[in-house]
């Protein structure tokens, strides 16, 4: 085998992977369904499904500003930690990192069992509410709703948000900050005016990383968020399962993939402008 | 270097001449008995040094002998493990860095990547919640003293390297600080453009009448800008001095051999007569004043290479304490202009450098000729060793 041989394998291999998959999810888009196989004709009855059935459409729009809450809350709290380690002293940076990533090597399931049994009924959030008196006895608005949805996402995708922003903390040059102090500028005024700007690409990433993790996830709202958590990454699952509708979870499916590419185009549109200037 | 940016730097060359500023009041600096300690590695010994209010002082050193740790003990960078910092008669050791009325044009530039000319230069102004109107117009203002009047709207990565560096002094200097403090801000250019900065720099200084604190390591940039010079090795002041005292009277064999090409001998004390030194090298006998570094027994003997001139017709005449008179071999003749430089092996195998102007040489002389050599017994001059030979 030659040498271009092997290249093109090398290349090859994952291409096809990722985009046969895919490629395939947007054909079956066209299908439909009858009875319980599929029909492999092309029409636009599901979108057309989907852009007229109000129901669908406001359940994406109630899962976008899902997971805009989502992103923002782990953006907030992940530069707060990515800038809580980048003060630290250098030895300490690897450590606390791993630390703060630790959870991405567990499963996910466990995650969410593991912050279900926090926000429970019995849980440690209200044992913890309940011993320092601000609440009288356990409280149910922790779990089995959007909130829980919330906070459990939240956690779950703070380490995607702290890694990008830590990244960019760390390129920013110690003489920018000396600079600063040097001309006169207060702590506040440094992070105002040189940190956040430097930082900004990381944190759009960030962000972005959150809001299409969020987007897509079906399984934490299945988990933490009962009947109440329906989101659109639930619908789409149920037209896989109960519904056996696949060629509409299929369309459904593009439209979302087609949502995320455009995040990612304004988080990229935005990145560019803030590391050009 | 294109046109326009040569045209540029001429223009500001004019611009920082200009007419004379009076002298802004204080900028004076003391250290006393300021050291730095780092765990058991003592990168600065106690020093005591004066800065005079308005004065353009260097800080000269090979790296790693404390020149930056002083730039930034006096930046308020780094706290300094022992010893005292006044600012005109008052203690600052403690003032944060945002306090001190110092501002620092940095080795890197510093300026902030994501801010225009305008912003970086007003950036001291801003964070004092000056007057906006009044900012702009000082910004313009600064920016036409150091010929960027026409990029305000820049950033930094569309400006060349000798912009930007003028960009870092214009910010420096916006705040009027009592003290400037310059770290390496040379370094990073080509060698046409760091002359013309020297020059822009020392015009700028006298006009505006500040203090400039400057560090280096090199000793051109040091004798074409400085008032006086602080020569650092190893952590401590080897000498303080102008110029023309570092280059003529070295107090140490490391200032002697550092500062400028130099010709370091043996000598052994033959003779004292009074105040006068009769002294034996391998040059021949030379004559010496006596000196504190003679008597304290450890010694070289300098003799600068532009101190030494050829004869054609050696040993014609012994030494006497006017003239010195010795004998070697011509080892090699580069010719690099207006001088050549002349390399000569002594009895002994040590080979000494005489630089002489082109026209004076006869062109008979080649490698290998039996050569006089001579020189003024005044030249000679005597340095205290400390063991190290740069």
């Amino acid at each position: 085998m030659s040498e271009r041989m092997i290249w093109l394998l090398i290349y090859a291999v994952p291409v096809i992977a990722i985009c046969g998959p895919l490629a395939n999810f947007l054909v079956i888009g066209f299908w439909r369904v009858d009875g319980s196989s599929m029909v492999a004709d092309f029409s636009l009855a599901n979108y057309v499904t989907f852009f007229t059935n109000p129901t669908y459409k406001t359940v994406l729009i109630k899962t976008m500003y899902l997971a805009a809450e989502v992103a923002l809350v782990s953006i907030v709290i992940g530069y707060s930690i990515a800038y809580f380690v980048w003060k630290c002293p250098r030895a300490a940076h690897y450590p606390l990192l791993v630390m703060s990533t630790i959870p991405l090597l567990m499963s996910y399931i466990i995650k969410l069992y593991a912050i279900r049994s926090i926000l429970g009924f019995d849980g440690f959030l209200n044992s913890l509410l309940v011993a320092i008196g601000i609440l009288d006895h356990p409280s149910t608005i922790f779990l089995f709703n959007q909130t829980a949805i919330l906070i459990a996402m939240s956690i779950v995708y703070l380490p995607f948000a702290i890694l990008p922003v830590y990244l960019t903390l760390e390129r920013i040059p110690e003489s920018l900050l000396h600079a600063s102090s040097d001309l006169g500028a207060s702590a506040w005024q440094t992070f105002r005016y040189v940190v956040l700007p430097s930082s900004l690409p990381g944190t759009v990433v960030g962000g972005m990383f959150s809001y299409i993790l969020a987007l897509g996830d079906f399984v934490t709202p299945q988990m933490v968020g009962g009947v109440q958590g329906f989101t659109f990454g639930r619908v789409i699952w149920s037209q896989f399962g109960m519904a056996f509708d696949w060629p509409f979870g299929a369309a459904m499916s593009t439209v979302l993939l087609f949502l995320s590419l455009i995040v990612i185009g304004i988080a990229g549109k935005i990145v560019k402008k803030a590391e050009n200037i | 270097m294109n046109m326009a940016e040569r045209q540029a730097t001429q223009d500001l060359e004019r611009n920082a001449r200009g007419p004379e500023a009076p002298r802004r009041l204080g900028g004076q600096v003391e250290l006393r008995g300021i050291g730095q300690r780092y765990g058991n590695l003592q990168v600065l010994e106690p020093l005591d040094l004066l800065i005079e209010s308005g004065e353009f002082l260097t800080i000269l050193g090979p790296s790693g002998s404390g020149k930056t740790t002083i730039l930034r003990i006096i930046g308020g960078f780094v706290e300094p493990t022992q010893g005292r910092l006044l600012l005109d008669g008052e203690a600052i050791t403690a003032l944060p860095v945002t306090k001190r009325p110092f501002n620092t044009v940095f080795q890197d530039y510093a300026l902030f990547p994501h801010m225009s000319v305008e912003q970086n230069v007003g950036y001291g102004l801003m964070v004092r919640g000056t007057d906006r109107r009044e900012t702009t117009r000082r910004v313009q203002e600064v920016l036409e003293i150091v010929g960027l009047g026409n990029r305000a709207k820049y950033l930094p990565r569309q400006l060349s390297g000798g912009q930007k560096q003028r960009v870092a002094l214009a910010r420096a200097i916006i705040c009027e600080p009592r003290v400037i403090l310059l770290d390496e801000p040379l370094s990073a250019l080509d060698a046409e453009l760091r002359r013309q900065m020297q020059l822009f720099l020392k015009g700028l200084q006298k006009k505006i009448r500040t203090t400039f604190v400057f560090v280096t390591h090199d000793q051109e940039e040091a004798i074409t800008m400085s008032d006086r010079i602080v020569v650092m090795n190893k952590g401590k002041i080897d000498q303080l001095g102008g110029p023309r005292e570092l280059y003529y009277r070295p107090a140490t064999e490391f200032v002697a051999s550092f500062f400028g090409d130099n010709n370091l001998l043996d000598g052994v004390i033959a003779e004292t007569r009074g105040d006068k030194l009769r002294l034996e090298t391998p040059l021949g006998v030379v004559f010496s004043d006596a000196s504190s570094a003679a008597t304290a027994g450890r010694f070289k003997v300098t003799l600068r290479p532009e101190q030494l001139s050829l004869e054609t017709a050696p040993g014609a005449s012994p030494s006497d304490e006017l003239t010195g008179a010795g004998r070697g071999t011509l080892e090699s003749l580069d010719f690099v202009g207006a001088l050549t430089h002349v390399q000569i092996r002594l009895a002994n195998g040590q080979v000494l450098k005489a630089k002489l102007p082109t026209p004076a040489l006869s062109p008979a002389l080649a490698p290998g000729t039996e050569i006089g050599l001579k020189w003024r017994q005044a030249d000679i001059h005597l340095v205290a060793t400390d063991g190290t030979v740069n």
